[in-house]
């Protein structure tokens, strides 16, 4: 059978390319952070937040999109959800970037000496790049079972932070004031990976709706 | 962005009915400009003043200018006939002649003087190409053109008008009589045909006007209500009687 909406279907591929690039500037974002953390490098992380426009003007693009597609084509089913899923999908692919602006910003403000804290920002950045790439490749390939298993890196990513909070809190007991504070600073940064691998399995969610309409809560 | 038609204060009586209320309307090149409103609004009024279809009507009077690339075509010694050449028009029911689908394409053609039949051949090819009827019809080209189905005998007509080489195709409700498989592939093909032609149609269905075109009109009672972008019309119209209008609160 030939398509007789090609049009309104290239508008729809158009859109979840879009949804894809922007996965791509945001796991861009996380790669750097890692080296602007490692090498205490300023001018990285300030490019870091920059960088957040180009993610912000993509979400903004994908709403507007979807918003006139919904308006425009009164979709349904499967193109229904799709919309509304490159919708929610780029809502928590934007947050996912403020938590690297975030870090961005600790790593401008903070001396970064203390390897100890360093090393737990790039270990759990690094357990978060994968997660990350790999939501990214099952939304592209519509990979239902592929989405679902990054709930298992996130256990992973969660478990490690538990672990790291509670060394960071001896820390701050046992050390100056200066060093506690610092202690705090760490934990806070350490919790926006842990956000950001929360909203991975929200988009995990999403995968799973748009592609076979169900909806699930994965923890 | 290039002006074809510039409808200026447009006013058309129908004796002492005035079915057209000061109009004034910009029409673009190579983009699909539809014309929405309840029945009896004054659409179709509108579109067949483009190419003075009304003239037909005796009791028909008008004011105002429609003027096409700057000249008012309803000046007293304008070219009529030369504007119904550009100006081709496709109706709501399919009315393809009682004659073959080639000699159905070929008579604008072969009317204007065009004799040799390779050149024929070629202008009925590329207009049943133009108009995605081209892969359906190739092998029964001198079959009667009765004989096809209800999307295809309209797309026999876009093609037809095609032939003509026009420049700008006014629609008045294509579809309307079709069938929604036969409406989505005629609203694909205007989709592709705006790189080539100006389109302007009528359309009882916003949903349709809100998928193929680039700016709406929406009319009501004689008088142009708001005209903009269809992007802006279907999310944001200005006018509170648009916005009633186009998400069902009366019509």
């Amino acid at each position: 059978m030939t398509n007789t909406r090609k049009h309104f279907s290239d508008e729809l591929e158009e859109l979840n390319n879009r949804v894809e690039a922007m996965g791509q500037e945001v796991l861009e974002s996380y790669k750097r952070l890692v080296i602007a953390c490692e090498d205490n490098d300023i001018d990285l992380a300030h490019h870091i937040m920059d960088h957040d426009k180009i993610v912000n003007g993509l979400e903004e693009s994908i709403n507007v999109d979807a918003y006139l597609l919904i308006a425009k084509q009164c979709p349904v089913a499967s193109d229904l959800r799709q919309i509304i899923s490159a919708v929610k999908i780029s809502n928590d692919l934007e947050r996912i970037a403020d938590y690297s602006v975030n870090i961005a910003k600790y790593i401008i403000k903070t001396k970064n000496d203390n390897d100890q804290f360093v090393s737990r920002v790039v270990a759990l950045t690094n357990l978060f790049i994968p997660m990350l790439k790999d939501i990214i490749k099952a939304f592209k390939s519509r990979d239902v079972e592929a989405a679902l298993k990054v709930s298992e890196i996130d256990e992973k990513i969660d478990t490690t932070y538990k672990k790291y909070v509670k060394e960071f809190i001896k820390l701050a007991r046992a050390k100056t004031d200066e060093e506690a504070e610092e202690a705090m600073r760490v934990i806070l940064v350490l919790k926006q990976i842990e956000r950001a691998g929360d909203h991975v399995t929200n988009i995990a969610e999403n995968i799973v709706y748009m592609v076979n309409a169900k909806r699930l809560e994965l923890d | 962005m290039k002006t074809v038609f510039k409808i200026e204060n447009l006013d058309l009586f129908y004796g002492e009915f005035q079915a057209l209320k000061n109009i004034s309307l910009e029409i673009e090149k190579n983009q699909v400009t539809a014309l929405i409103g309840p029945s009896g609004c004054g659409k179709s009024t509108f579109l067949r003043c483009l190419n003075r279809m009304n003239d037909l009507i005796e009791s028909c009077k008008i004011m105002g200018d429609v003027a096409y690339h700057d000249e008012n075509v309803y000046d007293r010694d304008y070219d009529v006939i030369g504007l119904r050449t550009k100006v081709g028009m496709v109706f709501q029911n399919p009315n393809p002649f009682p004659m073959s689908i080639y000699d159905n394409i070929a008579y604008g053609p072969r009317c204007q003087g065009i004799k040799d039949k390779k050149r024929l051949d070629e202008i009925v090819h590329t207009s049943l190409e133009k108009a995605a009827l081209i892969d359906e019809v190739k092998d029964r080209l001198n079959d009667s053109a009765m004989g096809l189905s209800g999307g295809q005998q309209q797309r026999l007509c876009i093609a037809r008008a095609i032939a003509m080489e026009p420049e700008v195709i006014l629609m008045d409700e294509p579809t309307s009589a079709l069938d929604p498989i036969a409406t989505l592939k005629i609203e694909e093909l205007m989709n592709d045909l705006k790189k080539d032609y100006t389109i302007v149609i009528v359309t009882h269905s916003m949903q349709q006007a809100a998928r193929i075109s680039d700016k709406t009109a929406f009319f009501l009672m004689g008088e142009l209500i708001e005209v903009d972008s269809t992007d802006t019309i279907f999310t944001q119209p200005k006018n509170q009687k648009t916005e009633d209008y186009i998400t069902g609160r009366f019509g």
